[in-house]
């Protein structure tokens, strides 16, 4: 699902929070990547992150909201929705462009269709020039203008074992896997209709899809190993390797070891039911071994259920594909690089910030809490930077879903998490962060071999009279990895 | 009923004798005056015993030997919970667990393997071509490494000290090659048909087999809970093939010179039928057996040549006088009673249950002094007149039908294998890989 990054500008607090909370509950989609109650404030933030919704507020105590406007640089598909207490600069907002305008107080209802009217819009002028863009927009150009299909061909030299010839031209050995992800989206967006060609399986941290695959053992994890096949002879009822028959090394005859009789033809006297492996390493004798597949492009020796699987197709463009191809229509991928909206400790910051602002002015007490996997790292080793990135987005959105409206949840790094529970106690906060534990732990049992995730947990009570980058260095102090 | 009275008064001693006398010449010299005689040995044994009991046990545990618990079966997955739930509970700890599957075509190999990656079973070995019972459990025994061989069946769960209870004789006695556990019916009180196999098994086993075993002519080591020298199995090269192999391996092991026996104090539970048909059908293949191993197999030990030894000879030859020849001979018995006491037949009739009921309270008091949860079992008292239905009449006429069956029809050869394609090596790599796949492919 793709992320619309929304900035909401009000100088109020308290509006700014209702409206936080507007945001959030409209639309799954919607991520409100930051809150700014001054006009400084907002441009800082337009210019670091690609904003699609501005949500403003004309009253603000260094500028107005269209002296704001004006300051920045308006990106063509951003929708504004501005909001305020006064009538008179509808006539003004209709110049800017803007996409809505909002008078305060308006209800949850007029709220939510302003904002997907704005998704709307946002679909339908969506324009981006981002190089996975301009690189599907080529590879449609080409395909449209020589009549071809995109059609992935078998290549030993390709990083993932096939090219497709129009697009991965444009793409370097290392990162030739991004195709996959620029014509699967295409295909999201009904520029393209894919037919199953093939599966491959590739290297977890490199992409590398031409991989070496061989058998291991469970115990030590050498792939040293003999492996034999059972004899079953079937007179005497004795089973044992292939080498308990063998007479001597020079003859091919098999002699029972039990009842000395020679083994005839196989299916007749004896068969074979199964083999044996043993590991030469640690001498551990087993059926099941581990497949493991290793890459010879960086090194890492995984095991093959941890390995990327991914369909290869063939596409066709369609008409709205050709549409692309001709300029009719512009292409504007998403879903590239989701981590950027989960492990963002500043966002974490200013909502922080906002409840210190709100705590000096009433008086409730809310909690932030840190909660560190301490030994996820483990389990990183094994799944690549695909797999931990899945995994992230997966416990994220978990996360989103058990939480409470009013609370928030974010990731500061790949191993901690962070929470803000508003107006909720210690004990309170404590008993919601067991839950949502037991719940991660469960996820992470349930998908990576009954992995049993540790945690190490801070709570601490919002002070008012203290900066967000206090608490927060509070918080991670109390691991023992502090750095 | 005075009629009844009358007529007995009339015949006297030497007229029940007359009428019973297949009970007071075969059954009554076999099961009640052999019962009390072991009684009677048991409790002086005892009473010497005790200290090498003690002793034994105490060798037993600073010897602290490896013992593999190999357990072969076929779709036998649903089991395997229930039964390493009982070994992770055992007194006695340092054994491993090998669980081998005979193309199974259920899901029991999922499960296996499952619990061998939890680290809760040592090895799953599965054969993916069934081989028949003995094949696998010479699977197992292939890849054991313990000293000792506890052999089990799926289908059964170990009492906590089962697997200390079954060692101690061995280091009673270095001549023990083989001991036998007793087994329990866990569902003794769902239907009629449970309640007559637990007395059964009661009677039959655990008193019966205390009886052979302390004139030392025990003939099974049983298949659901037996231990085993790994040195004496080897000798032998594990099972043969067929039914009835727990009874063949323990012939084959006092062949050897070892002495066999039976440990009452090692329990296990084990699941009966719940019907009498299912019942039938497992008897049916219990019986056939006898006659197959007993008659064909093991017939020099008959001959007096060779090997002849007093008790190997007296085993078998008790097993097959009291099991085959006398269930045969009954018939004759029969006959005699309806020829030529035609008129009379309600009278004897009532009294023959008379007397059967009675012969089965006697044995049964021998079952409540031997077991150590004798109150439990007092409330079974109630069914030992039904007991004689169905030992009397029940079993015995499904042994008649195995037996023939089997003596006309060599029922037990029809056992034939599937031929397997030749696997070759470089396939394998293949299939795993496909295999790994497709349980994580999406
Ligand atoms: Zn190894
Ligand atoms: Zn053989
Ligand atoms: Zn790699």
């Amino acid at each position: 699902m793709k992320k619309i990054n929304c900035l909401i500008v009000e100088d109020d607090a308290a509006f700014q929070t209702v409206a936080f909370h507007m945001v959030q509950k409209a639309d799954r989609r919607l991520n409100p990547v930051g809150m700014a109650s001054n006009g400084a404030e907002a441009i800082e933030m337009y210019n670091r992150y690609d904003i699609d919704i501005l949500f403003l507020d004309i009253h603000m105590p260094d500028m107005s909201g269209f002296e704001f406007l004006d300051e920045i640089e308006i990106k063509e598909d951003m929708q504004i929705i501005l909001m305020t207490g006064d009538e008179d600069y509808a006539l003004q907002a209709f110049e800017y462009g803007i996409t809505d305008y909002l008078l305060k107080p308006f209800s949850a209802i007029r709220f939510r269709k302003s904002v997907s009217r704005a998704i709307e819009r946002l679909k339908s002028e969506g324009q981006s020039s981002s190089t996975e863009n301009v690189l599907l927009r080529k590879a449609l150009q080409l395909a449209h203008s020589r009549n071809k299909d995109l059609v992935p061909v078998p290549s030993r030299t390709s990083k993932l074992g096939y090219t497709y010839p129009l697009l991965t031209i444009n793409l370097d050995y290392e990162n030739e896997f991004i195709a996959l992800d620029i014509l699967d989206s295409a295909e999201k967006e009904g520029l393209l209709t894919g037919e199953f060609v093939d599966y491959i399986y590739s290297c977890n941290s490199c992409y590398n899809g031409l991989l070496h695959f061989r058998e291991a053992c469970p115990k030590c994890q050498s792939s040293h190993l003999h492996i034999e096949d059972l004899v079953h002879h079937f007179p005497c009822a004795y089973v044992g390797p292939v080498s308990d028959f063998v007479k001597s090394e020079s003859s091919d005859i098999m002699e029972c070891p039990k009842c000395k009789r020679i083994l005839k033809h196989i299916g007749v006297d004896y068969d074979k039911p199964s083999v044996m492996y043993s590991c030469q390493q640690c001498d551990h004798e087993f059926q099941d071994p581990h497949i493991k597949a290793k890459c010879h492009d960086c090194g890492a020796d995984t095991r093959v259920e941890r390995l990327v699987k991914r369909k290869v197709k063939k596409y066709k463009l369609t008409k709205l594909g050709r549409d692309a191809a001709t300029g009719k229509y512009n292409i504007n991928l998403k879903g590239f690089d989701e981590l950027n909206d989960i492990i963002n400790d500043e966002y974490f910051i200013r909502l922080l910030k906002n409840e210190i602002g709100r705590k000096k002015v009433a008086n409730f007490d809310s909690t932030v809490a840190a909660l560190q996997f301490s030994n996820l790292t483990d389990l990183y080793q094994g799944i690549g930077e695909k797999g931990q990135k899945d995994l992230i987005i997966e416990l994220f959105e978990m996360l989103n879903r058990e939480l409470h409206s009013s609370d928030a949840v974010i990731f500061k790094d790949r191993i901690t998490t962070l929470f803000l529970f508003t107006e909720k106690g210690v004990e309170e906060s404590q008993a919601l962060l067991t839950k949502y534990k037991d719940r991660l732990a469960e996820l992470i049992r349930d998908n990576f071999d009954d992995f049993e995730v540790t945690f190490e947990e801070a709570l601490m009570l919002i002070e008012e009279q203290k900066e967000p980058q206090f608490h927060l260095k509070q918080l991670m102090s109390s691991f023992n990895n502090v750095e | 009923m005075v009629d009844f009275v009358t007529y007995w008064s009339m015949e006297g001693v030497s007229g029940f004798f007359r009428v019973f006398w297949f009970f007071i010449l075969f059954e009554f010299p076999r099961f009640i005056v052999m019962d009390y005689s072991m009684l009677l040995v048991y409790w002086i044994k005892g009473k010497f015993a005790e200290k090498d009991y003690q002793e034994a046990r105490e060798d037993f545990l600073s010897a602290k030997p490896f013992i593999s618990v190999i357990v072969p079966g076929k779709n036998e997955g649903e089991n395997f919970e229930r039964l390493v739930e009982s070994l992770e509970e055992q007194t006695y700890r340092n054994f491993e667990i090998i669980i081998v599957d005979d193309g199974s075509d259920d899901h029991s190999t999922v499960i296996g393997r499952h619990l061998e990656k939890q680290g809760r079973i040592d090895k799953f070995i599965s054969n993916t071509v069934r081989g028949g019972k003995a094949s696998a459990a010479n699977t197992a025994l292939r890849y054991a490494t313990g000293e000792f061989i506890v052999h089990l069946d799926a289908d059964s769960s170990l009492r906590y000290d089962a697997i200390e209870e079954i060692m101690i004789p061995f280091y009673m006695d270095s001549k023990i090659g083989a001991v036998g556990g007793n087994l329990e019916v866990r569902n003794p009180d769902v239907n009629l048909s449970t309640t007559f196999q637990q007395i059964e098994y009661n009677i039959f086993i655990m008193v019966g087999r205390m009886v052979t075993s302390s004139l030392g002519i025990l003939r099974i080591v049983s298949g659901a809970f037996g231990a085993f020298r790994k040195e004496a199995l080897d000798k032998v090269h594990g099972w043969d093939i067929g039914p009835g192999l727990d009874g063949d391996i323990t012939i084959k092991i006092r062949k050897l010179g070892y002495r066999v026996h039976f440990e009452p104090k090692a329990t296990i539970f084990t699941t009966v039928p719940e019907s009498f048909i299912s019942l039938a059908k497992q008897r049916m293949r219990w019986s056939r057996s006898l006659v197959r191993f007993r008659l064909r197999k093991h017939n020099n030990l008959f001959m007096p040549f060779e090997t002849f030894d007093l008790r190997n000879f007296l085993t078998v030859a008790e097993n097959i006088f009291f099991n085959f020849i006398l269930n045969f001979f009954w018939y004759i018995y029969m006959i005699d009673i309806i020829v030529n006491f035609n008129q009379e037949i309600l009278y004897v009739l009532v009294a023959g249950i008379m007397l059967y009921s009675t012969s089965k309270f006697l044995q049964y008091v021998v079952v409540l002094i031997l077991s150590r949860d004798w109150k439990r079992k007092l409330k079974y008292l109630a069914y030992l007149p039904g007991m004689v239905f169905y030992t009397g009449y029940y079993m015995r006429f499904i042994r008649t039908a195995a037996y023939l069956k089997e003596l006309f029809f060599k029922d037990s050869f029809s056992d034939n294998w599937n031929p397997l394609k030749t696997s070759a090596q470089a396939k394998i790599l293949e299939k795993n890989i496909e295999r790994v796949f497709s349980k994580t492919g999406s």
